[in-house]
């Protein structure tokens, strides 16, 4: 091996080294968002125990009332904690964390990718459970027999879907990420961004192009699984680059 | 943009919650232990909530095309029809939802039916020398079916016997009330069961008019019902 190899080895090495220990002491140090995960996904319980929908059908002697459940709030609830949550990392205070370590600005956004990557995994686990609890919430207040609808099943669905929901909470959080560094970078777009967005969906709703259309179709009408991974890891990867390039243009700022 | 209003207050809500844990955490760096704990505690209540939702009261409805296939049978020949012709062997096995037997100790039956005109089911005397010293009644009902699983259990008449009196009952409206879990859409995007969300309109009631009772008395037996409340089976005719 020769001398230059051996460099680029050992560097190698201690920038994975140094992202390991950034994750790791961001573990210890954020333990407590799992705090707000499970405060915001029990809220999510309780909001969905007025169910997601009522069916009513009567005849002449008859009402048949049908209120559907499902644990849908949750995982929404979950997908805005994972946008918030990457958003909050963002603040100077964090991201002065990656300086305790000799690291770089690629070590620390890489870092900070991964650590999101870990506990949006956690979150979509738990929201994926979370109908279990739901279930026996709802049967302890009604104590009425319940119908499950053989709507999806199996293992592989469960797993195609839990990779699903990961993901989702994943590209938000990519772009809790992308909006707290453009946030960083000038503390107008506090202000502007908002309206910014809010301006563009109006102007592109008025011209006929909704965000229906453009974004939850694109991603959420999706029924290949694989083409839902290509899309969904795309607009996740647009998010974080985004935020990486500014996180630099924050570095030559200061 | 009314749309958004829902994802905006939703966003606030989570934010504030959000925020309020998070925005503490640095303070509880090297003793902030509490997440943790929150977590696996709530993986444990997840675990036990999980295992306990296996033995909970529940019926699994069947899917749409089995639904479909339930619902749209052949036109069968209606109940009442072929109790009136005095076919009931011909009446389909799943449309008796239950049966009653009582005493009849003297040879006269007084029927009193408790139900509005035309809302309940078309009530069949049979005198037949197969029953001896006592009634048999049958309640038949086509199927009704609630996103494809049979509940027509939850709907039948009340019958009461009182020495010669026979009451049949039929509490009006009967309100029955389901709670109904359906997958959440990460897991029903890929499944191709996307349109079964929100499936409110699949209760399918069959022929509600096709209900009937069946009594089946003594050879011999006078019986005394009020004008029209029942049909009396004569297989001569």
């Amino acid at each position: 091996m020769g001398k230059g190899a051996w460099m680029m080895y050992s560097a190698d090495v201690s920038t994975a080294g140094v992202i390991k220990k950034q994750i790791s002491y961001k573990w210890r140090a954020y333990i407590s968002v799992f705090t707000s995960l499970v405060v915001i996904q029990l809220l999510g319980v309780l909001f969905s125990l007025n169910g997601t929908g009522m069916s009513s059908s009567g005849g002449r002697s008859y009402n048949i009332q049908v209120e559907y459940y499902n644990a849908d709030i949750i995982m929404i609830f979950t997908i805005f904690w994972g946008f918030i949550t990457a958003l909050l990392l963002t603040t100077k205070a964090y991201r002065e964390d990656d300086f305790a370590f000799v690291t770089n600005r690629m070590s620390g956004t890489l870092s900070t990718i991964l650590y999101l990557w870990i506990i949006s995994s956690i979150a979509g686990f738990t929201a994926s459970l979370s109908g279990y609890l739901l279930k026996v919430v709802v049967f302890l207040f009604t104590s009425q027999e319940i119908l499950n609808s053989t709507g999806a099943g199996g293992a592989g669905v469960y797993l195609m879907g839990l990779v699903s929901l990961i993901l989702t909470i994943f590209m938000f959080a990519g772009f809790g990420y992308a909006v707290g560094m453009i946030v960083q970078w000038n503390k107008m777009f506090v202000i502007l961004l908002p309206v910014l967005v809010i301006g563009l969906l109006f102007s592109l709703e008025k011209a006929g192009y909704s965000l229906d259309q453009f974004f939850f179709q694109f991603l959420f009408s999706e029924q290949s699984f694989w083409l839902f991974l290509i899309k969904s890891t795309a607009v996740s990867a647009a998010a974080y680059l985004s935020a990486f390039l500014i996180s630099n243009r924050l570095e030559v700022k200061q | 943009m009314m749309v958004l209003l829902p994802i905006l207050v939703l966003a606030f809500v989570v934010a504030v919650t959000a925020s309020a844990s998070v925005g503490t955490m640095k303070m509880r760096l090297g003793q902030g232990k509490t997440g943790l704990w929150m977590l696996k505690g709530y993986l444990i209540l997840l675990g036990v909530s999980m295992m306990v939702s296996v033995f909970l009261p529940s019926e699994t409805t069947a899917s749409m095309d089995e639904e479909r296939t339930n619902s749209k049978q052949p036109s069968e020949a209606s109940i009442p029809m072929l109790i009136a012709e005095g076919e009931v062997d011909e009446v389909n096995g799943n449309h008796l939802v239950k049966e009653w037997s009582f005493e009849l100790p003297d040879h006269e039956l007084r029927l009193e039916s408790s139900m509005e005109i035309g809302t309940g089911p078309d009530i069949f005397i049979e005198k037949t020398p197969q029953v001896k010293g006592k009634i048999h009644a049958s309640y038949y009902r086509s199927p009704i079916y609630v996103d494809g699983l049979k509940v027509q259990e939850e709907f039948k008449p009340t019958l009461n016997m009182n020495q010669d009196t026979l009451t049949v009952r039929v509490q009006n409206p009967v309100n029955v009330d389901y709670q109904m879990f359906t997958s959440e859409f990460p897991f029903t995007q890929f499944s191709g069961k996307r349109g079964d969300r929100g499936r409110g309109t699949h209760i399918d009631w069959g022929e509600e008019a096709v209900s009937a009772v069946y009594i089946q008395v003594p050879a011999g037996t006078e019986i005394n019902g009020e004008n029209g409340n029942y049909h009396l089976i004569d297989p001569a005719s």
